[in-house]
């Protein structure tokens, strides 16, 4: 209550709500009649006007994950304006030159109209109906599907049903909405599409499994905002500057407040401008790089001991068998280049919980077998391997380690390489050392590069995961309860409620909820992207449905992708603009004749045209408005994806073959108006007895009687409010930068996860001043301006669910050796859930690129990752010598172009802006092959080559490694043969080896040679 | 405030068939520019932060008095004064030369009705010159052109304070009344709209698309209509609560394109349609 005093000395007290109810303001301003003025002139010249209607619509940018607002102006469905949100919390009216040009985008000439089939051995496009194209998409799924169906596996002498068809493979997208995610993933999995994949799988799947492994979840951890309440940031394999601009706005936030910004990276850049310190780093050691910062950190006794002992396993006892030697950690088996990974757990208790010790400086304790192992890694030896001088890795590490809360930024330079979830998992560990993690200011903040590249992750667009990081099953998992004996009765509830909501009421405990008509993967098999185009070369792959992704621009090692393009039987590809996928049968130097591939491309709406939700990098699910008609016939995927499974399933209506009872058993029926947000609730999930949507992930029931297409998302919908429209940009009672009635965040409206970590043992916050969310004993829950990341929250830290500050790993603690562990269930007499750990190893080990130009100084006779399994194919996968090609090759994106140039390649005014491909080169390297600036070089490799002009910088340095130069050039790989900006594809020359978890490829470090042309 | 004459004197030169109401507009501005504007006082804002995070105006709170009611009332008394000036239509006059008469050496009544209409309180003020018969508008209308010439030059600062405590509600956190207008203006975050009192003349951010008369936000149920020969301004309207709303998009004028009766000749447009104006009445129903 308010007190007022009134003219009269009175004192009234008046609520906000009795201060609005009792304002009755008389109209300030006269009428023309008490003015006494009469104005025929203005009725007569207002009789001329002209007026138009238009209204403005919101809708979120669709290049980067920083999730910029945009506020779009239309008039007669034509886009007139299309500016920065002033209200968006994230660019607050900016946006990047990508984002601006977007008023283009539905209004471009070059955009395709209508379906265009292309016929075996032709050289053109026709125009087709969409009717004709469904038809043909749909019969050529059923026939592909017929003729190469699965129906059971032999694994280990038994018989498994398993429900696949392994010559149709489906790449989707993170450039649509979840709506169209969700709904290609279930297409796919009830159809039996077991190669299932799109982009993350090439720019950041290394992410999840390594921060899963150190914290529980594969997200960034903290948010765009909140980097302005860091006190140090360390960027490290990121030109954000150039990739995410809007986290510039934040981190000069940050600077304003005095914090320190350290850039490290193999070029200086943008980014480098806005930092206070640049270290040039060669590409592919960034594990011996920052092994010299944990090494400080832990020789100098800098970690944070109350955070280490509350909230990580540093004090767990580890398994006395394991071991580390001579590059190789305990139980490595030659043959199968595998680990066996039974050494890397903790010693157990009788009940199965981890030994734990008093005493951190105990020999079998994590922490002392992390000093142990980091012991090798001095600053020297570092510089050595890395290029960047002794003095300043000591500097960067004192000043990171100095300052607290530190955050640190990623992006592709550390998640594509043969070490890429290693490289990721290093970060973990110094954060956790730190006691960096789950706190405002501090976290690891994957810099995710597409625009719903975490929703089309959520929503499982790859072949291991079923959406919401459920495992996928494999072909020896015949029933739930098998399946839960590896993934955890924590994780088989949301399976039960992911096939409720696919299967309906045809799903029940009696039928195992219909699990058995899911296709199961062979569990030795790798289905990833490459596979997709290798299996294609081997006359395997017949049907490939791409949907808004560019391979022939954006996949490593084009030529082989080629050659698999042009081994597909049917390629339907849905886009907004010909890509150099779609028409790869025109590339320059091919005949068309030659290649059989029929093709069909499907004209799609852009995110303008559409409506739905993303989410962004930091989890932020949002609402895009759908204020303009698409342009010509084109369509959006939701629609897309709902006329081919719709046509497909009529194919099949008479079918009675058993393989085809998923279509009548499955349950899919969408309205045409509203279909997002219809999409949206099914998303959310139901509570399947009152028929009303699910408010958390809390109301999930394991019985059946709720459902939910993603239970990550369940709130999203909570009380029947759309969250993802929310727009309160204003209020913040934290002053930290959280908005919590903002659009929404999964789960359950945590910005900051982990925030449990922000408390002590007792649940008191470490920084009062900053602080997110607090044990009330009072009200004897916890609470705070953020949603408490705890278990239970009536669950308080006298409880062992009150220290479970990383909930989602088994052991509910961070995680500095990623240990084996699976968390009893005492209930149940299963394991609860399990924890993530590497294939390649519980600690991070530093290994050389696949292509190197040095040995590896800690182990020569294991140079790179021994559980790499590469080349492929022998004949398409060539292995490049130092000999032959000497230079260090980096590629990245830069401000202009975006992936592989499908969109921003058409836009003029960005093609203004940077205009053609060119390899970034050396003062010295230049000097040394009589090369100026804008002279035309040959880059090759060992899988191809390509002209491109020089650029001469000095913004790449000569490096000494091992006492030898070595020298590092970079070029952007956004260019192809389509659009109205050609140039050569630099992926032509880049490695497709990959990380053995995940296959990511190697992109940013092969051997190149550079010749004057 | 008494910098309008000229910049209205160029609007009107720009919108000729504005001559007629514009020209009452200028007799009153000529009063305006005879006084000079009163000096701001140095004043701690955050004595009213309890307040307007609670949702209350500036002149509502009993925090602290910004309004100096002596100078205003004397602005108040000489603007009753253009009874007495030919350039104002006759009916005007009449009306005007009753509260000339009201309040003539009689200050005292002039102060006290200035803080009654400063607090909105429309109970008093009707029983405060009911004796006198004066139009209750009218009284109203001069106020406010007072109560605002003194504290404008409180406004920036005011202003920048508001914008820092988070002001989001859609009413006038100076005076607490309706907006009559709005502005799309460049800032630091962007194209950020500004609604504009018609009272106070303060301005304050809001969020970009919704309805502040109702706070609807669904942007199916928001629409714009764009005229031709008038580029600089736009109407926002709301299918929910039928409301309508000027916002002016150009590049500024100075003010005067703030100033309702400048773009009466939106209201007309809006005049034959279901759409209402709120914050002020110009062209009646």
């Amino acid at each position: 209550m308010l007190v007022q005093k009134t003219l009269r000395g009175a004192i009234l007290k008046v609520s906000r709500r009795g201060f609005i109810k009792g304002t009755v303001v008389a109209g300030v301003g006269l009428s023309l009649s008490e003015l006494g003025v009469n104005v025929p002139n203005v009725y007569a010249a207002t009789k001329e006007f002209k007026l138009s209607n238009s209204r403005e619509y919101t809708s979120i940018c669709t290049f980067c994950a920083c999730g910029c607002g945009m506020v779009c102006n239309v008039k007669d469905n034509k886009l007139i304006n299309l500016e920065g949100d002033p209200d968006h919390v994230v660019n607050e009216g900016g946006l990047c030159s990508k984002g601006a040009s977007m008023s283009v985008l539905p209004n471009s000439t070059e955009r395709i109209q209508t379906p265009l089939y292309r016929a075996p051995g032709s050289d053109t496009w026709q125009e087709i109906t969409w009717q004709d194209a469904i038809d043909r998409v749909a019969n050529n799924i059923k026939t592909v599907r017929d003729e190469n169906w699965i129906s059971s596996e032999v694994m280990g002498g038994k018989t498994y049903q398993v429900n696949r068809c392994d010559s149709m493979g489906i790449i989707g997208s993170a450039q649509v909405n979840n709506e169209e995610c969700y709904l290609m993933a279930k297409m796919a999995r009830l159809m039996g599409v077991a190669y299932l994949e799109h982009q993350a799988r090439l720019c950041h799947s290394s992410t999840v499994p390594a921060l899963n492994a150190s914290f529980g979840r594969g997200a960034m951890t903290n948010s765009w905002n909140d980097l302005k309440n860091a006190k140090v940031i360390l960027i490290e394999g990121s030109n954000a500057a150039e990739n995410h601009p809007m986290s510039v706005k934040w981190m000069m936030r940050a600077k304003e407040q005095g914090a320190t910004i350290i850039h490290v990276d193999p070029r200086f850049t943008r980014t480098s401008k806005i930092s206070d310190i640049h270290a040039q780093i060669r590409p592919g050691t960034d594990i011996a790089f920052l092994g010299a910062i944990i090494n400080y950190t832990l020789s100098n006794n800098l970690c944070d001991e109350d955070f280490l002992r509350t909230h990580t396993n540093a004090n767990y006892l580890v398994n006395k068998d394991f071991a580390f030697t001579e590059g190789l950690f305990s139980g490595f088996d030659e043959t199968t280049q595998k680990y066996d990974r039974a050494t890397w757990g903790y010693q157990l208790d009788s009940k199965g919980k981890p030994k734990k010790t008093n005493d951190m400086t105990h020999p079998d304790s994590v922490l002392s077998r992390l000093k142990e192992h980091y012991k090798r890694y001095d600053f020297k030896l570092a510089s050595d391997i890395t290029g960047v001088p002794v003095d300043e890795i000591k500097k960067i590490a004192e000043v990171y380690v100095g300052n607290r809360p530190g955050t640190i930024m990623y992006a592709l330079g550390m998640t594509q390489h043969t070490v890429g979830v290693q490289n990721i998992r290093s970060f973990g560990v110094l954060q956790l050392l730190l006691g960096n993690v789950g706190k405002p200011g501090s976290g690891i903040n994957a810099l995710r590069g597409e625009p719903n590249v975490q929703g089309s992750t959520d929503f499982a667009l790859l072949f291991d995961y079923l959406p919401g990081y459920i495992s996928c099953p494999n072909n020896n998992q015949p029933d739930i309860d098998t399946w839960a004996k590896t993934s955890g009765t924590f994780r088989a509830k949301f399976l039960v409620n992911l096939l409720k909501s696919w299967f309906g009421n045809n799903a029940t405990a009696a039928n195992d909820y219909l699990y058995s008509l899911l296709p199961k993967k062979n569990a030795d098999t790798n289905y990833s992207i490459y596979r997709i185009f290798e299996t294609a070369t081997e006359d395997k792959m017949k049907f490939l449905f791409i949907m808004g992704q560019n391979p022939m621009v954006t996949s490593p090692n084009l030529n082989l992708v080629h050659a698999g393009l042009s081994k597909v039987k049917t390629l339907v590809v849905s886009d907004l603009f010909m890509t150099e996928t779609a028409a790869f049968w025109e590339k320059p130097g091919v005949d068309p004749k030659s290649i059989n591939t029929e093709v069909i491309f499907l004209p799609a709406a852009s995110f303008l045209e559409k409506d739905g939700t993303l989410i962004n990098s930091s989890r932020m699910v949002q609402w895009r408005y759908g204020g303009i008609k698409p342009v010509g016939e084109a369509k959006p995927d939701l629609e897309i994806i709902d006329l081919i499974y719709t046509k497909v399933r009529e194919l099949y209506k008479d079918s009675t073959d058993k393989k085809d009872d998923i279509f009548k058993k499955a349950v899919w029926k969408y309205p045409k108006s509203d279909m997002s947000e219809f999409v949206l609730k099914e998303i959310n999930g139901y509570n399947l007895k009152t028929g009303e949507l699910l408010n958390g992930i809390g109301e999930i029931q394991a019985d059946g009687t709720t459902s939910t297409g993603n239970w990550l998302y369940a709130g999203v919908f909570a009380k029947g409010e759309n969250k993802s429209k929310r727009k309160d940009n204003k209020t913040d009672p934290s002053g930290l930068g959280l908005y919590p009635n903002f659009a929404w965040t999964w789960p359950g409206n945590m910005r900051i996860l982990y925030n449990r970590a922000s408390c002590d043992a007792t649940g008191k916050p470490y920084d009062d001043k900053n602080k997110l969310i607090w044990w009330n004993e009072a009200s004897k829950k916890w609470i705070g301006y953020d949603t408490p990341d705890v278990p239970v929250m009536t669950d308080g830290p006298s409880t062992p669910n009150g220290q479970k500050a990383f909930r989602m790993n088994g052991e509910g603690i961070g995680r500095l050796i990623a240990s084996q562990y699976k968390d009893p269930d005492a209930i149940a007499g299963k394991f609860r859930d399990a924890s993530a750990t590497p294939a390649d190893g519980p600690i991070p080990e530093f290994y050389e690129p696949v292509e190197s130009p040095t040995d590896n100084a800690l182990h020569p006779t294991v140079a790179s990752n021994p559980c790499l399994k590469y080349p492929r194919i022998a004949s398409m996968q060539l292995i490049g010598k130092r000999e032959d090609f000497p230079y260090v090759l980096c590629t990245s994106s830069i401000t202009e172009h975006w992936c592989g140039g499908g969109v921003t390649r058409n836009m003029p005014w960005l093609n203004e802006l940077m205009k053609e491909t060119h390899i970034e080169m050396p003062l010295k390297l230049a000097a040394k092959l009589n090369v100026k600036n804008g002279d035309s070089v040959k880059v090759t490799s060992a899988r191809g080559e390509v002209l491109v002009k020089a650029m001469v910088t000095e913004r790449i340095q000569t490096l000494q490694i091992n006492n030898e130069e070595v020298t590092v050039v970079w070029m952007p790989y956004n260019w192809g043969f389509k659009g109205l900006s050609t140039a050569a594809s630099t992926n032509l020359l880049t490695i497709d080896a990959g990380d053995p978890n995940t296959w990511i490829q190697e992109t940013k470090a092969c051997l190149v040679n550079v010749e004057k042309a | 405030m008494n910098n309008l004459k000229p910049l209205a004197a160029k609007w009107i030169e720009q919108h000729p068939f504005l001559e007629e109401i514009g020209a009452t507009y200028l007799c009153i501005y000529d009063v305006l520019q005879k006084y000079k504007a009163p000096i701001a006082k140095d004043i701690d804002w955050d004595i009213f932060k309890d307040d307007i995070q609670n949702g209350v105006p500036i002149l509502r709170s009993g925090a602290a008095e910004i309004v100096d009611y002596d100078f205003a009332a004397d602005i108040f008394y000489e603007l009753t004064r253009l009874a007495f000036n030919e350039c104002l239509p006759a009916e005007f006059c009449d009306k005007i030369i009753v509260i000339n008469s009201m309040l003539d050496k009689n200050k005292k009544l002039a102060i006290d009705i200035l803080k009654t209409v400063s607090q909105s309180d429309v109970t008093d003020l009707e029983s405060m010159i009911k004796d006198s018969e004066a139009n209750l508008g009218v009284v109203s209308f001069f106020a406010w052109i007072a109560i605002a010439f003194t504290i404008e030059p409180y406004l920036p600062s005011l202003m920048k304070w508001v914008e820092e405590n988070n002001w989001q509600e859609a009413y006038c956190p100076t005076c607490g009344s309706e907006p009559v207008m709005a502005e799309l203006k460049k800032t630091k975050k962007g194209r950020t709209r500004f609604l504009s009192c018609g009272a106070c003349k303060t301005k304050w951010s809001y969020k970009r698309i919704g309805c502040p008369y109702c706070g609807n936000t669904d942007q199916e149920s928001l629409g714009l209509i764009e005229v031709e020969e008038e580029g600089d301004i736009r109407i926002d309207l709301c299918d929910k609560c039928e409301s309508y709303l000027k916002t002016y998009i150009g590049l500024g004028m100075g003010g005067i394109e703030l100033e309702d009766w400048s773009s009466v000749h939106i209201d007309v447009i809006c005049n034959g349609t279901k759409y209402k104006k709120h914050g002020a009445v110009l062209i009646a129903k």
